[in-house]
């Protein structure tokens, strides 16, 4: 009776030892592909921040030879979440990206880009969005301006040369004139109806009813068109204070060739008075006063030397 | 000696089930070292796999920001393509030594310098954070403005542009 007993003890612990391993092999097995699985979806993601980044890279030095560049559609592999965040200290824009899958959302993976320049929505939910940029020349070309564009745009009445511009362009996400439905209307007449309304001449932008902010050129329009406002106002200190140390490098050419015999005692004079503009501006804390920067910038074109220039194409 | 033969038998069926235990231990054992052995393998093959992308990514990085550097306004050339200014240069490398956010535009880099080879003078270093492994070069117009008479020119030299990351 007692071996029986104990035989069948003995068949029970083997069956209760077999399903606890068995168990704990099957959580291990379950529990490490799940973090195979998360991790090889981080890392797809990261390499396709990083690839952002790179694929980004020509946009930002075409504007040394066209003063547009075509717009190109970038197709995500995914349904993918982005947003782009503005930082001024340290400088640079932080891009976050995650994978959305059967409406699951995966972690977010970021990276900060430091040396380019973005203008976009600050989040958007997308699997194509457009990409093209434009050099801002403020006298000189500061860089190259990146926008990304995830919403559609429809322009009315725009100038001659922002139409051109844009037929250029060739985004399927930007219109002239023929607007669908769903599109965000930018009106350049000082309608009412429209999204975005632009003053061409005093470069002034508003959002609906409420003033949205200044530009003082066509590449700075786009950006506070395409862009969230604290996007488009962080960047554009970036580039003021960018500006900045260009005109400092400008001016020691300036000396230089002043030294040399060129006369450039003038473009010396425009320059200086053009630090300190950008400087006033850098200090204060709203960027109304960008468009004040045209008139010193035509100042500073029409002073550069006609034999030894060094802004002016 | 009946309760010898019980104890002889129970002495036995302790034996057999301590076997019993010993073997799966055994199995168990083996399938975890089967196991941990293909997850090593695993992880060598993707840490192989991520060495390799992130590789090439860096020589994407490196060679997409040639090009850029090229193009830098506080660098290039008066109305020349790939072409960098001496003068800019020098007044960029003073400009970087007392404003740190200028290293920023050489995100992804680590040694950015100008070898000039026709005629060969002494190389140009315009960003210096280490020597970096992997490098990467094009060739530039090296240009400087001279006086020739009452305007001014470029006066080119041939050179090459080396980032190394």
């Amino acid at each position: 009776m007692k071996l029986k007993s104990l035989n069948r003890a003995q068949v029970e612990f083997g069956w209760l030892f077999a399903l606890i391993i068995g168990a704990v092999i099957i959580f291990l097995a379950i529990f490490l592909a799940g973090k195979i699985f998360k991790t090889g979806t981080y890392l797809t993601e990261t390499e396709i921040l990083r690839n952002l980044d790179i694929i980004l890279n020509p946009f930002t030095s075409v504007g040394s030879i066209a003063s547009l560049t075509l717009s190109k559609p970038i197709d995500m592999p995914f349904m993918t979440e982005i947003s782009v965040d503005c930082l001024l200290d340290p400088a640079g824009q932080k891009i976050m990206l995650s994978q959305i899958e059967n409406g699951k959302k995966s972690e977010p993976v970021s990276y900060t880009i430091k040396n380019k320049y973005i203008f976009s929505e600050k989040n958007f939910t997308k699997k194509e969005f457009w990409v093209f940029s434009k050099p801002l020349e403020l006298p000189w070309r500061v860089d190259d301006l990146i926008y990304l564009v995830s919403d559609e745009y429809c322009f009315v009445n725009p100038p001659a040369n922002i139409g051109k511009e844009l037929t250029i362009i060739n985004a399927s996400v930007i219109t002239v004139d023929d607007c669908k439905d769903n599109a965000i209307k930018v009106c350049f007449n000082g309608e009412t109806s429209c999204g975005i309304s632009v003053d061409y001449h005093t470069g002034a932008i508003s959002y609906g009813t409420v003033r949205k902010s200044s530009f003082a050129s066509d590449a700075l329009m786009y950006a506070a068109i395409f862009s969230d406002n604290s996007i488009y106002t962080c960047n554009v200190k970036r580039l003021l204070s960018r500006s900045a140390v260009q005109t400092n490098i400008f001016l020691g050419q300036a000396e230089t060739l002043n030294d040399k015999g060129c006369d450039t005692a003038s473009l010396i004079s425009k320059l200086g008075q053009y630090q300190t503009a950008l400087q006033t501006l850098l200090k204060s804390a709203s960027i109304s006063q960008i468009s004040g920067l045209a008139n010193l910038a035509n100042e500073i074109k029409d002073a550069d030397s006609y034999n030894c220039p060094i802004i002016r194409k | 000696m009946k309760m010898t033969s019980s104890a002889c038998s129970k002495q036995q069926n302790k034996k057999k089930g301590q076997m019993k235990i010993q073997e799966m231990a055994f199995v168990l054992l083996a399938l975890v070292l089967l196991a941990v052995i293909a997850f090593v393998f695993f992880l060598r093959f993707s840490q192989q796999k991520i060495i390799e992308s992130a590789e090439n990514v860096k020589a994407q990085t490196t060679i997409s920001l040639l090009e850029r550097v090229t193009s830098l306004p506080e660098l290039e050339c008066h109305g020349k393509t790939l072409c960098i200014d001496s003068d800019k240069a020098g007044f960029f490398k003073e400009q970087l030594k007392t404003n740190k956010n200028l290293e920023l535009l050489f995100q992804g880099l680590t040694n950015v310098r100008i070898k000039p080879i026709y005629p060969s003078s002494n190389d140009i270093e315009i960003y210096n954070k280490g020597q970096g492994n992997v490098s990467y070069s094009t060739f530039i117009d090296l240009c400087k403005y001279v006086s020739s008479g009452t305007s001014f020119n470029y006066e080119c030299s041939m050179a090459m542009l080396i980032a190394r990351q």
